[in-house]
């Protein structure tokens, strides 16, 4: 009997939790379909007053988002592939490399971290506009190849990797290449999988950058679209909402497909 | 997520302000000649507004570039909000790639203006040898824009505050739209009454120091001195702090803890939702939100004009103009910039504007055939305010490059005073940080 109490008690504490992380999600989901005025600003909101696909419609109609979405995607794709491959490299020859003095090599990275993008914005802008990358999709993600953050993360990763597997693997004969690609990134998968979530995600939602290096609507990123259908002195949402529903699919797959990843221990199972 | 952006904007815009500044030559008046119309000529056009606002302006943009027999062609490029707007503008200073045509939002204006990359329309030597001429402007939505007597950009899509009312509740309470408040104390008046006579709030308006600059000019007050920036000289200090503004604060503090308005923060959509679903009598907001908070509000909306307490006082007309960025652009280039700010600013594209988005009409002619043809009750008082409003340095609203800062402070100050700050110490203190932005502003442009 107490038992069950506890159950409910549980079920019903985490099923009101689960409702407060929703419910701004479905407050747009619901404002996107409901016929105009979209949002009155209350929780009456979240009852339906009718079904209606006119403000997707019109966000489609207003900011060519398909073929802003496709270009958010190679993005996504070019600038975690980058930042990746960068980053494991780097965080291997600070572990593995055998310098003197490795913390201070990763001092100099995280010292980027403390420069605020304001300070170097318009610098990047200018290097840009000078390689002729203006208005182009590299201009996008090429500043982002590499990532401090990243090359942190991962270094931490490696430096809790068993000894015992190195020295075995250098026993039987794996080169630095071999061991990276066949020891190493496989049994650190985990953090491997967060630095690419955390990057895919950070270059599917990056605005401010793609604004400033992009004119053409056909070279913009989905956030820029996005933005095109809010305006300051309208309180008319629903097209708004419609887009801010359509740009959000891939971020929620990517989280659902790669949260298995993050749950996980970092060497689980490495070592018997 | 938004703040962390959102920081990042306002860190480049506040860059951009000096940079920008430091970067601009003077742009040099022109003599009144031809050009020649010797082929297409393209040009940009960045724009700030999104939603049904852009759906009228890139209508107007298509319009022109199909009917325009110059060969002239606007490519319109969406470059974010205002304040992204100016963080992309300094960008491209820095490279040369500044746009012919930008459209800046009011309060940027100084900020436009001193940055020396603008050309005053009436300088610009157009390809029929035809100058541009402002007279046809609306003089309040001119005042805006007219530096030292001259107009520098032409008002694209003007909006001005007014007081939206429920006319149901405001009769249940003994008082008629018909025979508005004489003051803004008056209106908090009304709206202590009608809070007291129906328990319906009578009254909501969101925090913000746009107001406080409304309720100064309303006044006759110059929010800056001397002549709010619109003279000669540059603004070198805020006096909007008196005795009739602390009276109206503190008023609004008092209903606002009685509950006679409603506390929505600073959000002005809220403010506009709390007023369409019913839960305030009255509504103070800008004329481009009647359209969407009609459509939202399952009543009749009517509206009256802010009350001018003294002659030669009135709301602020604001909205966005659009700037001729002459600096570094060919005479062609400049020509072909003022044939499209002759369109946009015409009678019939100014009309339409107003019927699609409820920005008020910037042409003189527009206006007129306006309020002969208008019916709607609310637009109409809309269109009288504008044509009432004096063209005073009051009511051209206050100018600096350093007014963004300083507005933050303002916005600051009325937030305490909801909180139940003291309200003159708040506003004392917003008025004297605000001067030292604007000094130090000053001292940047002198360098």
């Amino acid at each position: 009997m107490r038992k069950s109490l506890a159950h409910a008690a549980l079920f019903g504490y985490l099923a009101i939790v689960a409702l407060i992380v929703i419910l701004p999600l479905a407050y747009v989901l619901f404002g996107s379909i409901r016929p105009t005025p979209a949002v009155t600003g209350t929780l009456w909101d979240l009852v339906p007053t009718g079904f209606t696909w006119e403000h997707f419609a019109s966000a489609f109609e207003r900011a060519p988002l398909l073929r802003q979405m496709l270009n958010s995607a190679l993005v996504v794709i070019a600038q975690t592939g980058l930042q990746v491959l960068t980053s494991v490299l780097a965080a291997y020859a600070i572990v593995f490399g055998g310098f003197r003095r490795p913390g201070l090599i990763l001092g100099l990275y995280l010292v980027t971290m403390m420069i605020p993008n304001e300070a170097t914005v318009v610098a990047n802008y200018l290097t840009i506009r000078q390689l002729g990358l203006f208005d182009t999709l590299v201009a996008v993600f090429i500043p982002f190849a590499a990532s401090a953050y990243s090359i942190f993360l991962l270094r931490q990763s490696f430096l809790s990797f068993p000894t015992e597997i190195k020295e075995a693997a250098t026993v039987d004969g794996a080169g630095p290449m071999r061991f990276l690609f066949r020891f190493l990134l496989p049994l650190t998968k985990p953090t491997v999988m967060t630095v690419t979530l955390v990057s895919a995600i950070a270059a599917w939602n990056g605005y401010l950058w793609p604004l400033l290096v992009t004119e053409s609507p056909a070279a913009r990123t989905v956030q820029v679209g996005v933005k095109t259908l809010f305006d300051e002195a309208d309180t008319d949402f629903g097209a708004g909402l419609a887009g801010l529903i359509v740009v959000s699919i891939p971020t929620i797959i990517l989280v659902i497909v790669g949260q298995r990843f993050l749950a996980r221990g970092l060497t689980e199972g490495a070592v018997k | 997520m938004t703040h962390s952006r959102r920081g990042v904007v306002a860190g480049v815009a506040l860059a951009a302000t000096a940079s920008l500044i430091f970067a601009g030559c003077s742009a040099g008046p022109q003599s009144e000649a031809t050009v020649d119309a010797d082929g297409p000529v393209a040009i940009d056009f960045w724009y700030s507004v999104g939603g049904p606002a852009a759906d009228a302006l890139l209508k107007q943009v298509d319009a022109f570039n199909s009917s325009n027999d110059v060969d002239v062609t606007i490519t319109p490029i969406f470059q974010g909000d205002y304040v992204e707007t100016t963080a992309k503008l300094t960008n491209a200073v820095q490279s040369g790639d500044t746009p012919v045509l930008l459209q800046g939002g009011d309060t940027f204006s100084a900020y436009l203006h001193d940055s020396g990359l603008a050309t005053a329309p009436e300088k610009i030597a157009t390809f029929d040898g035809e100058p541009y001429h402002g007279d046809r402007v609306v003089d309040a939505a001119a005042n805006y824009y007219t530096f030292d007597g001259e107009l520098w950009a032409v008002p694209l899509m003007v909006s001005q505050p007014a007081v939206f009312f429920d006319a149901a509740k405001i009769e249940a309470a003994g008082l008629d739209g018909d025979n508005p408040p004489t003051s803004i104390d008056e209106l908090f008046d009304w709206a202590d009454e009608i809070f007291a006579a129906t328990g319906t709030p009578g009254l909501v308006f969101h925090q913000n120091e746009w107001w406080n600059e409304q309720f100064a000019a309303l006044d006759n007050v110059e929010y800056c001195t001397p002549d709010n920036g619109l003279g000669t000289e540059p603004a070198t200090a805020f006096n909007f702090v008196n005795d009739d503004l602390v009276a109206v604060w503190t008023h609004f503090q008092k209903s606002l803890e009685s509950g006679a308005i409603v506390n929505v923060g600073s959000d002005g959509v809220a403010a506009q939702n709390a007023f369409s679903v019913g839960q305030a009598a009255m509504l103070l907001a800008s004329s481009a939100s009647l359209g969407t908070t009609t459509a939202a509000a399952d009543f009749d909306i009517n509206a009256f004009a802010l009350p001018v307490k003294t002659d030669g006082g009135g709301a602020v007309p604001g909205g966005s103009a659009l700037w001729v960025l002459g600096e570094g652009h060919s005479d062609s280039e400049k020509a072909a910039a003022i044939e499209f700010a002759q369109f946009m600013g015409s009678s019939d594209v100014q009309q339409q504007i107003f019927e699609d988005t409820g920005y008020l009409p910037s042409n003189q002619d527009a206006l007129d055939e306006l309020l002969s043809s208008e019916t709607d009750q609310p637009k109409l008082a809309l269109l009288d305010q504008l044509t009432n409003t004096a063209k005073t340095p009051a009511t051209g609203g206050c100018h600096s490059g350093a007014f963004g800062q300083a507005r933050a402070d303002v916005r600051s100050a009325i937030e305490a005073i909801a909180g139940g700050a003291d309200v003159k110490a708040a506003l004392e203190t917003a008025q004297s940080k605000g001067t030292d932005q604007l000094v130090a502003y000053n001292e940047r442009v002198d360098g």
